[in-house]
């Protein structure tokens, strides 16, 4: 049962890989002006699958050997690191999503800092927002 | 007895021969002969114990000459029974007047004689026999002898044969005849497959022995095929002694100890040694006797230079291009030097190159050093070989002999501490050698002639003492000084030729210039100390190009700055030793070049060897470096082992990291082609590489596999480096290494790290990295969790 069902979410896995694999790839053939065939999509497909398989195991290495539970972004970069482009595409992404956090985190410091003040002076704010 | 009644006499027999002989074709006889001896054999039943030896003797007469006796006797035997007349059985006739019948007759007088002889028991048990043997037997003895059978012989072409065939058998008895006697006492013990009659058996052998002709028949039987057999083969056989195949190991091992025994280098015992090295080496030397003899036939100046060219060329086999330039400047030189050169030539091809670019660069290093009395090896770890090196080189007699053993003696050594010492040997010969070959280089460059060896310039100018030297002692001085100053920035190859050459005529020139050092104007105190350092790698360089070819020109430039003929007799010490000692040494050491797996780079060998030679002259030294480059050494063996199979060791690896650094850095000065930095020998790289190709492995291939190796090493540390930082740590640990072997696949969800260990790894680092509850109970904790 579980191994059908895990087979089943496999199946269902490589169909979604499938199918966005041959979007893009219709994409960048439209882009070429040149016709892909299907074989090459299920082949793109299977080896992105595959890889994907590679760098869970990658990362959940990467995680365990630093005493994690968690993947991070420390994990993916490590996975990434040998590959220029991608590496640097995501150096890039996880800076912007530091720097997301970093404001999220400042928001937040703002919105506890202001409910704080709030409350502080409930009478002020009141007479201010009045 | 049946058969016995039934026979006829034996002359009866011959009458019967003679009458019916001659109506009958011989032809026809022997087919019937062939096929009433069928016949006869196939009657066993009836035989009498008697009847049947008898029978066997006819076959085997049968076998052995093909003749008609056989049958004849077994119709005898058991054509008792059917032969009572003899007339009336034509077959029977036949038998008889065919040569077989003759013959059987004979046989069976003759058996029977024996047995009458003997004793009557054989006779009673034979009556028939004996009488009608006898009778038979002395008429055909008689006939034999005497005319009857003669005339049978005339008529009867099968009686030649079939006598012709008894005289074989006599003598071919003869041989048999004594084995026969001596399986005598074996007869009675023997029993008979008919059915025995021992006694009768017995003195039926007996008996025959005793009878001349005879013996064969019977004994033959009897024992005929072993005796003859063992007869033949005694003849034939040949005692293979086994040899021992001497090989050039076993020979080296045996120069080697009686090195060992030979007395201590001193300067004293400098004649010494020469004998022990002459008599040890003798065998060795290719050309020694040619070259000692030159050493010692010259005795003008020109000795001199033949000495130091021969010396100095020994030196410098492995240069190429100076053993071009020494090969010219010897065949200027007189006849003996061409002899020499033959050698250089020969030894010449032999050598690489790059040994000599090595040496050449450990020279330039070391002329450096000496200096300023510090290597400036490359090689930090040389620098003490070289201190007690140039105090050997202060004697440089004693180099020479100290070389010699030192081949020998490095032989037993382990490859590595070998290696360090002939590097460290090396150096310090190649100091001295570098200055010389320089200047034998610049020389012929210059003059395009004759090269120069010379250790310090100066010196051989206030020496020179030809006319003809002058331009050359200019050159000299030229090149001295420039070799004192471009010590490091000359090329290897020059540096190689002149340091070879010069090895040999320095040492000479040591000896020599020892006296004379007062005279030196120009690095006095470092010319010996050169000289002998030049002499020592001169040494050691010729061990592996065998011969005192390359010392002819070295020579030649030493004659020019040494006039003095007291030189001569230390040249010849000195060249002598040298070139024995490279020849013995040279087998040996190309064996252990190819044996041994060279953990530094590529040449490695010649180092090796001058490392041994090194090892030799500073024992204590050497030991000391020695042991700090074994343990690396060995690690780094292991490591490879480790690298090689399973391509990811932590803990081997990571020790084993900074081992070959150092060796490294010191060879490459030396060596000749610049390849970078090894990563790993290439002796261990073209093995393993050849292992898991399972072809033939071209040796080009070796610099991609560097290259490769080196991106993959480094990749590797920086893997790791990536990994320890992950890690948030600032040391790489064995986990690092689990993780890359996990990136590398070698571990898996279904592979873990242990059975990889226990797989790949010894038994010591298996022990390293798996914690085991050892019998003493120790359990040695492990950093390993």
């Amino acid at each position: 049962m579980k191994m059908d069902d895990n087979d089943a979410q496999k199946q269902r896995l490589k169909a979604a890989i499938h199918y966005t694999v041959g979007y893009h790839c219709q994409h960048i053939a439209s882009d070429c002006e040149k016709q892909i065939t299907k074989q090459t999509i299920a082949a793109i497909a299977e080896t992105a699958f595959r890889q994907c398989d590679i760098f869970a195991k990658d990362l959940e290495a990467f995680a365990r050997h630093a005493k994690r539970h968690t993947v991070t972004v420390d994990d993916v970069k490590l996975t990434a690191r040998r590959t220029t482009a991608l590496a640097d595409y995501i150096q890039q992404k996880s800076e912007e999503l530091a720097l997301n956090n970093q404001e999220l985190k400042e928001k937040r410091k703002k919105t506890a800092a202001k409910r704080k003040s709030k409350d502080m002076e409930p009478e002020e704010d009141n007479e201010v927002e009045d | 007895m049946d058969s016995v009644d039934e026979d006829v006499s034996a002359r009866d027999l011959l009458r019967r021969v003679l009458h019916t002989e001659l109506p009958r074709s011989p032809v026809t006889r022997s087919t019937t002969h062939v096929r009433r001896s069928a016949r006869l054999n196939r009657t066993p039943g009836l035989e009498s114990p008697a009847v049947a030896l008898r029978h066997r003797l006819k076959r085997k007469l049968h076998e052995s000459t093909q003749s008609p006796l056989p049958p004849p006797k077994r119709q005898r035997s058991t054509g008792g029974k059917t032969n009572p007349p003899a007339v009336a059985t034509p077959p029977l006739y036949d038998d008889d007047v065919t040569t077989r019948g003759l013959l059987r007759g004979i046989i069976q007088m003759d058996t029977e004689a024996s047995l009458l002889m003997s004793g009557q028991p054989a006779v009673q048990d034979a009556d028939p026999y004996p009488d009608s043997s006898v009778s038979s037997a002395g008429e055909k003895t008689e006939g034999l002898s005497g005319a009857e059978l003669s005339d049978l012989t005339l008529h009867t072409e099968p009686l030649t044969h079939v006598v012709r065939g008894l005289s074989r058998r006599k003598t071919q008895r003869a041989f048999s005849v004594s084995a026969f006697e001596r399986q005598l006492d074996e007869l009675p013990d023997k029993s008979v497959e008919e059915g025995s009659v021992p006694q009768e058996k017995q003195d039926v052998s007996q008996d025959l022995d005793f009878s001349a002709g005879s013996k064969s028949g019977l004994n033959l039987t009897l024992k005929s095929p072993f005796v003859e057999k063992r007869t033949e083969r005694a003849g034939l056989k040949r005692k293979v002694t086994s040899r021992r195949l001497c090989s050039v190991d076993v020979l080296d091992e045996a120069v080697q100890k009686c090195l060992e025994q030979a007395p201590l280098p001193d300067y004293a015992e400098v004649q010494d040694g020469k004998t022990l090295e002459d008599s040890s080496w003798q065998k060795f030397t290719l050309g020694l006797s040619d070259v000692t003899e030159l050493y010692v036939q010259p005795a003008a100046s020109t000795v001199l230079q033949k000495k130091d060219d021969t010396v100095v060329p020994d030196a410098e086999m492995e240069r190429d291009a100076e053993n071009e330039e020494e090969s010219a400047l010897e065949t200027v030189e007189e006849e003996n030097q061409e002899n020499k050169q033959n050698y250089v030539d020969e030894i010449q091809d032999v050598l690489d190159s790059e040994s000599v670019i090595q040496e050449n660069k450990d020279c330039d290093v070391e002329l450096v050093s000496q200096e300023e009395m510090v290597p400036s090896s490359q090689e930090a770890e040389h620098s003490v070989s070289l201190s007690p090196e140039d105090d050997i080189m202060l004697a440089p007699t004693q180099a020479m002999t100290e070389s010699a053993p030192e081949p020998q003696d490095v032989e037993e050594h382990d490859l590595e501490t070998e290696e360090d010492i002939e590097e460290e040997n090396g150096r310090g010969d190649s100091d001295t050698s570098q200055d010389l070959e320089r200047i034998t280089r610049r020389a012929h460059r210059s003059e395009g002639g004759r090269a120069f060896l010379t250790v310090p310039p100066g010196q051989r100018v206030t020496k020179s003492l030809g006319a003809g030297l002058n331009p050359r002692e200019k050159d000299l001085l030229e090149l001295g000084n420039r070799s004192r100053e471009d010590v490091p920035d000359e090329e290897v190859e020059p540096q190689g030729s002149l340091l070879s050459p010069p090895l040999y005529p320095a040492a000479g020139v040591t000896t020599e210039q020892s006296p004379q050092q007062r005279e030196a104007s120009l690095d006095g105190e470092d010319l010996p100390v050169v000289e002998g350092t030049e002499f020592t790698t001169s040494e050691q360089r010729s061990h592996e190009t065998s011969l005192s070819g390359k010392a002819l020109p070295d020579t030649e430039e030493d004659d020019p700055q040494e006039v003095e003929n007291q030189s001569e007799d230390e040249n010849m010490i000195d060249s002598e030793p040298a070139n024995q000692s490279p020849e013995p040494h040279s087998p040996a050491q190309e064996e252990e070049e190819e044996e041994e797996e060279e953990e530094e780079e590529e040449e490695e060998e010649e180092e090796e060897e001058e490392e041994e030679e090194e090892e030799d002259d500073d024992d204590d030294d050497a030991h000391s470096e020695e042991l700090s480059m074994k343990t690396p050494a060995f690690v780094k063996q292991k490591k490879m082992i480790a690298s090689a199979s399973a391509q990811a060791t932590p803990t081997v690896l990571k020790e084993l990291n900074s081992g070959p650094a150092p060796q490294v850095v010191k060879r490459r000065p030396r060596q000749k082609r610049e390849t970078g930095s090894d990563v790993l020998p290439k002796s261990y790289v073209m093995s393993v590489f050849k292992h898991f190709a399972k072809m033939k492995v071209a040796s080009d291939v070796y610099p991609v596999i560097n290259e490769i190796l080196k991106k993959y090493f480094k990749r590797l540390a920086e893997d790791l480096e990536v990994y320890a930082t992950h890690a948030k740590r600032k040391t790489i640990e064995i986990e690092d290494f689990e993780l890359l072997m996990r990136r590398q696949r070698f571990v898996t969800d279904s592979m873990p790290v242990n059975i990889l260990i226990e797989k790949y790894l010894p038994l010591e680092y298996r022990k390293l990295l798996i914690p085991v509850a050892t019998s003493g109970n120790k359990v040695v904790p492990n950093r390993r969790r």
